[in-house]
């Protein structure tokens, strides 16, 4: 475990030291301006986090400040984060300063723990970043040594009690009150919890829960309870990595690489007799920045040519900036791959369609398209036209149909205005059907009419529904076009005023 | 490849009809793609899946494609006329210049997906598509067990341009939906709506395109 601790921010990113001017940022508090934070230039003046800004000022005169941006800078650490799953992918954000990496069964990759460390201090420096890192069996430990140990202190389980025992409290990841509470105890090093009686600290707090806070933070370190990390995103079901000898420059370089991963990735994916339907290039770039592209599939696939396929054309989205030192190809939402053997022919394939050749195509025209383009109809159990048909995302599968329409049902129109636009009409009442009527101001003289077919609204669903019964006509015009017209309520019902009409769907 | 025009702004539902009575007539198994655009979609109303099995069609059957612009719908179209695996294309399209229409063609005869593209009335000018049809709604024939209702939905039909026959180009068909069989088939005088409707054979015309209708009389 390490922590990486980014304290400095956003002013002091992209530091020169000799030429560094005294910088602080400010936030405004309920006692006036407030420093948050200060570069080791300031810090050398003796201004102090938590300082009034008017005392910080009377100590560096020449002193800089700036306003906090803790939504920059929370966008900032979360890109940070992204950019550090390049050294595990398990990843998860600490407060607004640090990041907690799990790489458990990962070090050897980077050629051991220190070597690790090494390598993550190397690389967070050369982007101008002021980081302190500690490695331990767990998060909570990791964090004190980032926060309060030597820089780079790597700790392992047998030495994890000594190794903690002479760090300040404030490494427990506690409140100010609860610390100003210990010190009054005399408590400030984490290794006087060691042997306390906890009943008797428990008798100290106004409440047992402020206690109880102490001894979770202290068994967390220690490694007596667990901490489950919580993630920035989910592991990924497979991926495969493929770091470059120079950082690349240009996108035939990323095509490159995404050719020589796609096969690795489709490889694993079918040792596992899995497919993907959503995968996830992430180019990580020298200065600390990620870019990434997901495409998804309908059906899980793992054919590297149809993978390669969906990405063609939106990797120009790939921005490689000041150089890509390393490629990832994710494979997420995996499920088993159903191979259907073809027929020989046509007379012996009958009528079943080939599921995999259509959700290719449909990848194919949302990789050209955009997402949510490729869309298929499926029945509701409704009596509303309205409702009796959901156009969902194509997700793999074709609906069926098959008894969804009720016997007798009076036909349907073949289009259907998605809402039904206004009318006037002429119409006996109370409830003939319309003699004449105006539709985008053109008038219609009704030739021939049908109906009227009544539809109640539908009481048991919650609200907001229509609550007036509709009528609907199918009227033909003099030109021989027909129209599925309804009256929305009738003449009396008590449920509003006279009843009006739309015209919902045209029949061929 | 055919095209299928509006005769009059208004015609679009008699168009749909028509393309999907000759979808279903082609008799061809499996998934067909129906590319919409847009800006048609809003004006003219989306194909209702319930109307579709009114039409003997498999709403289930259908991978609906909405695209923002011409550009994007004649891309999905390419897409789809290059697969073999579909049974047919039908896209509402805008416009096309020839070019575009040249490509699906060529796309089309690769794969032997058929393409039925619907064009509101301003579409006009040459084409590279087999066919143009220009179809408009006709005054139905009454209802034989309601006077009142409307009947069988009717159409009449002109090859506006042929380039298999281009003999042929000028004909009017005047055809009626039956909607038991499910046929298309072709009537004379319906404008004058005599009762009887006097089944006739279908021209040369239609032989050796990609759209088919099953022949009846």
């Amino acid at each position: 475990m390490s922590a990486g601790d980014a304290r400095d921010k956003a002013g002091s990113y992209r530091t020169e030291p000799s030429v560094t001017p005294p910088f602080v940022l400010t936030e405004n508090g309920p006692a006036g301006l407030r420093v948050v934070a200060a570069n080791a230039a300031a810090q050398d003046q003796g201004v102090e986090p938590g300082q009034r800004f008017a005392d910080a000022r009377a100590r560096a005169p020449d002193l800089m400040a700036e306003p906090v941006d803790r939504d920059a800078d929370a966008r900032a650490l979360k890109a940070l984060a992204l950019w550090m799953e390049r050294w595990s992918p398990s990843l998860a954000i600490w407060g607004d300063d640090s990041l907690l990496v799990d790489i458990t069964g990962g070090a050897h990759l980077f050629g051991g723990e220190t070597a690790m460390l090494a390598d993550i201090a190397g690389s967070l420096a050369r982007g101008g970043l002021t980081a302190r890192l500690g490695l331990a069996p767990t998060p909570g430990a990791a964090w004190a040594l980032a926060h309060e140990g030597a820089d780079r202190t790597c700790l392992d389980t047998p030495d994890l009690h000594d190794g903690l025992r002479g760090l300040a409290m404030a490494g427990l990841r506690l409140t100010d009150e609860t610390l100003t509470l210990l010190r009054r105890f005399g408590l400030t090093r984490i290794g006087q919890l060691y042997d306390i009686d906890r009943k008797a600290l428990a008798r100290r707090f106004s409440s047992r829960q402020a206690a109880e806070a102490v001894l979770i933070r202290l068994d967390q370190a220690l490694g007596r309870r667990t901490e489950p990390l919580d993630p920035i995103r989910p592991a990924p079901d497979h991926s495969v990595r493929l770091p470059c000898l120079e950082p690349l420059l240009h996108l035939d370089g990323v095509r490159a690489g995404l050719e020589r991963l796609a096969p690795a990735l489709s490889e694993r994916l079918n040792q596992h007799g899995e497919g993907g339907r959503s995968f996830r290039l992430a180019a990580f770039r020298v200065d600390q920045s990620v870019a990434q592209l997901t495409v998804g599939a309908a059906r899980p696939v793992f054919d590297p040519a149809h993978i390669l396929r969906l990405f063609r054309d939106r990797l120009e989205q790939v921005d490689p900036g000041f150089g890509i030192e390393l490629l990832e190809l994710e494979a997420a939402r995996t499920g088993p791959v159903t191979v259907v053997a073809r027929g020989f022919g046509a007379d012996f394939e009958g009528e079943a369609p080939d599921l995999a050749a259509i959700s290719m195509l449909a990848d194919r025209i949302t990789a050209r398209l955009g997402d949510r383009v490729v869309r298929i109809l499926k029945p509701v159990a409704s009596h509303l036209p309205e409702r009796a048909e959901a156009l969902s995302l194509y997700d793999g599968d074709l609906p069926d149909w098959r008894g969804a329409i009720p016997a007798g049902q009076a036909p349907r129109p073949i289009r259907l205005f998605e809402r039904p636009e206004t009318l006037e009409v002429i119409a006996e009442v109370p409830d003939g059907p319309p003699m004449r009527f105006v539709w985008r101001r053109i008038i219609h003289q009704v030739r021939r009419a049908d109906g009227p077919e009544r539809i109640a609204p539908e009481w048991w669903r919650p609200p907001p529904r229509p609550s007036r019964a509709r009528d609907y006509y199918r009227v033909e015009d003099m030109q021989g076009r027909r129209y599925w017209i309804f009256r929305e309520g009738l003449y009396g019902d008590g449920r509003g005023g006279p009843p009006a009409w739309y015209v919902h769907g045209l029949f061929a | 490849m055919h095209e299928l025009v509006e005769a009059g702004f208004g015609d679009f539902p008699a168009l749909t009809g028509f393309a999907l009575a000759a979808l279903r007539d082609a008799g061809r198994p499996g998934v067909s793609l129906w590319v919409r655009q847009r800006t048609l979609s809003l004006e003219h109303g989306r194909v209702c899946g319930q109307g579709l099995v009114a039409a003997g069609l498999d709403p289930g059957r259908l991978l609906l494609v909405e695209a923002r612009d011409r550009m994007e719908a004649l891309r999905a179209v390419e897409e789809g006329a290059r697969d073999k695996a579909l049974a047919a294309v039908v896209a509402e399209l805008d416009d096309m210049d020839f070019t575009a229409a040249r490509r699906l063609v060529l796309a089309s005869q690769d794969s032997g997906v058929p393409l039925v593209l619907m064009f509101p009335h301003k579409r006009s000018g040459a084409t590279a598509a087999h066919g143009r049809w220009r179809v408009s709604a006709q005054p139905s024939m009454p209802d034989p067990h309601d006077q009142r209702a409307p009947g069988r939905p009717a159409w009449r039909a002109v090859l506006e341009k042929s380039r298999l026959r281009p003999g042929e180009a000028g004909r009017d068909f005047y055809l009626e939906l039956h909607d038991e069989t499910p046929c298309l088939r072709l009537v004379s005088g319906l404008a004058t709506a005599t009762p009887r409707p006097q089944p006739r054979r279908l021209g040369p015309a239609l032989a050796g395109s990609s759209v088919g209708w099953r022949r009846t009389g």
